[in-house]
């Protein structure tokens, strides 16, 4: 980092020179902050893509980057911003993701982890609070909040509790007026994780045009951060960046396929006899405990790849566990799992009868005979569901109800989700995905959805087995 | 469906309340229904966030879509007796308005006031003052509308409880 007196300036790949004032400076030099640097952006990607092994530290400092120029003084005065709440917006941007796990989304989202046995399990009692709130583990934005109230280290660089807690209820939502500035229709980490990633892949679908995006930016007479209408190409660009990133980059199939290996391993050995060797947080409370202590520091990927490498030698001591060595083996001798079927679709929300749901119906139905047929077992097929939207509101009416609503509703309701891409138009602005001129509007309320089985076979090749099996499931989608 | 899409269908239908997400209004009255029923004591895990429309979550609008597209898979299961109970006396006394509309409306507003409060945003005792941050938001109710909907949250014990990741 090259020093500039008092300021800072860090030189990054993405954005060139970013300024750091006083105390952005303070607060990245922390302890807690700079854990940020040992937890890798794209999880497992690097497993597909060599060089996807930048970082959470760098995406945050680039999204600080953005804010910056969002916060230009013709900009700030007509969002009405005071000194200090565009300190604390900074340093929310700055922090937003400080409360990242190991491996990023892959071990906050363990909770969600769907194992084959839980697709077979028989209707049974619910206790939501039991079995859901307790095992989950608390988003990262959450987690963030409990560093910012019991780190010191961070609280003192921000430079008292009053205004830590206010950054932290910026990111987590929580301020009323704040908020919307960082999860607004800009997306500031959006756009600096698709630009990030593109780069450090190589794939070149999230290229947006940034600089664009931000030379025309417009405020609204609700004081909501909007584009203006030249920039719709770009503003269109944008968000089809995101699909297309997720079609090669983040849902890659041998990606996909080693973290799902991944956070059945870690499930697995959560509920496992072993649970208290491996050191796996058994529940929300004891995550809580970790980012309120010191054993913050070392929750980082190093952490869970000790846990992966000493699974390797697991002793298998129930059925549930004989696939534990075999998980582990295939992410530390990198042999993905093998991709027997994949299914994808878009769907509107209407009819429940699909392609993916024959899939999944078939999958339950039939995985067990499927792999007594081969010799294997159960655990060793993994079902991934992956969905996404191009538009993320899902407050949008669809095409279909633009026709029988009245105008003045389509409006109350369409400008509902702060997070739709909005278009400047005179003081007022409008949703991007209800202008029928743009390819928006023909995805809105769609989803994308790709539904994927794997077999894993350790550091095994078996073509004839592969072969035999996807011919097996070949017609498994069909209605 | 997996169990947290299975446990908020369950919920909902303890309700009474139609799950649909065929409309603005239905999903709003899903996701404050279910962000009251946490409040509760009924815990599902969901974060919400402050949106134009007050508390929201992101992960529950999906799940919702979820339950729609997969409601058969529900079918055999059921909720516990404990948040049965509790969904009965605490949340479904909370929903008896005659229209959808009126009951959208009114979950808005207790949502938001109960968001507010246990954020440390408002204070409870200081009725205007909620009745100000509101309208900051676009949210026009009127002093004894939100004096009415403390005396409620107050009445089934939803205000002073604490606090699980709703």
């Amino acid at each position: 980092m090259a020093l500039s007196g008092k300021n800072k300036i860090i030189v990054d790949s993405v954005h060139g020179d970013i300024h750091l004032d006083e105390i952005e400076w303070e607060v990245i030099d922390t302890p807690s902050f700079q854990r940020l640097r040992n937890i890798k952006q794209l999880q497992m990607s690097h497993l597909t893509y060599p060089n996807a092994i930048h970082t959470r530290f760098a995406h945050c400092i680039g999204v600080l980057a953005i804010m910056k120029k969002i916060l230009a003084p013709k900009n700030v005065e007509k969002l009405g911003l005071d000194k200090e709440e565009q300190i604390c917006l900074k340093l929310a941007s700055l922090l937003h993701d400080v409360g990242h796990y190991p491996y990023s989304h892959l071990v906050e989202r363990l909770g969600k982890t769907k194992l084959t046995e839980e697709y077979l399990t028989p209707p049974g009692s619910i206790n939501p609070t039991k079995e859901l709130a307790e095992l989950d583990y608390p988003e990262h934005d959450i987690t963030g909040q409990l560093i910012l109230k019991h780190q010191k280290d961070l609280s003192d660089a921000i430079g008292n509790a009053d205004r830590a807690k206010k950054v932290a209820d910026i990111f987590t939502g929580s301020d009323a007026k704040l908020s919307p500035f960082v999860t607004s229709s800009m997306d500031l980490d959006r756009m600096d994780y698709l630009l990030r990633d593109s780069f450090a892949t190589g794939v070149p679908y999230g290229r947006i045009d940034i600089n664009y995006l931000l030379n025309n930016i417009e405020i609204d007479d609700e004081k909501l951060v909007c584009f203006s209408e030249k920039a719709i190409p770009a503003a269109e660009q944008f968000l089809l960046a995101r699909f297309f990133m997720h079609k090669t980059v983040y849902w890659h199939k041998t990606t996909c396929g080693m973290e799902e290996i991944c956070c059945h391993l870690l499930k697995r050995l959560r509920s496992s006899s072993k649970a208290m060797e491996y050191k796996i947080p058994s529940n929300s409370a004891r995550i809580q405990e970790i980012f309120s202590s010191s054993e913050l520091l070392v929750f980082t990927d190093a952490y869970i790849d000790q846990i992966i490498q000493k699974a390797v030698n697991h002793v298998v001591d129930s059925n549930s566990d004989r696939v534990i060595p075999l998980l582990a083996k295939s992410i530390v001798y990198r042999k993905p799992p093998q991709l027997l079927k994949e299914v994808a679709f878009w769907h509107d929300g209407n009819g429940k009868n699909h392609s993916g749901s024959a899939f999944l119906r078939n999958f339950k139905d039939n995985i067990n005979s499927l792999a007594k047929d081969v010799g294997l077992v159960p655990e060793q097929f993994i079902f991934s569901e992956k969905s996404t939207r191009i538009e993320k509101s899902e407050e949008l009416v669809s095409a279909k109800d633009l026709k029988t609503i009245k105008p003045d509703k389509i409006e109350k309701s369409e400008r509902e989700h702060r997070e739709i891409v909005k278009i400047f138009n005179g003081n007022k602005s409008e949703s991007l995905a209800m202008r029928p001129e743009s390819i928006i509007y023909k995805f809105a309320n769609h989803s994308f959805n790709l539904y994927r089985l794997y077999i894993v076979l350790g550091t095994e090749d078996n073509p004839e087995i592969i072969h035999k099996l996807r011919v097996k499931v070949r017609d498994w989608h069909n209605i | 469906m997996d169990k947290r899409q299975i446990a908020i269908k369950l919920a909902v239908n303890t309700l009474g309340i139609n799950f649909s997400v065929g409309s603005f209004q239905d999903r709003l009255i899903l996701q404050k229904s279910v962000y009251l029923s946490q409040v509760a004591g009924v815990n599902f895990g969901y974060h919400y966030r402050w949106y134009l429309k007050g508390p929201y979550c992101n992960t529950l609008a999906d799940d919702c879509y979820a339950v729609v597209h997969n409601e058969a898979e529900y079918n055999g299961w059921t909720l516990d007796e404990a948040s049965s109970a509790v969904l009965k006396s605490k949340v479904k006394p909370l929903l008896n308005e005659s229209t959808p509309d009126k009951l959208a409306k009114k979950l808005e507003l207790l949502a938001s006031v109960h968001f507010l409060i246990d954020r440390g945003q408002v204070s409870k005792s200081n009725i205007a003052g909620i009745v100000e941050v509101l309208k900051n938001n676009n949210k026009n109710f009127e002093y004894d509308e939100v004096k009415n909907a403390l005396e409620e949250l107050e009445r089934y014990g939803l205000i002073g409880q604490e606090q699980n990741n709703s």
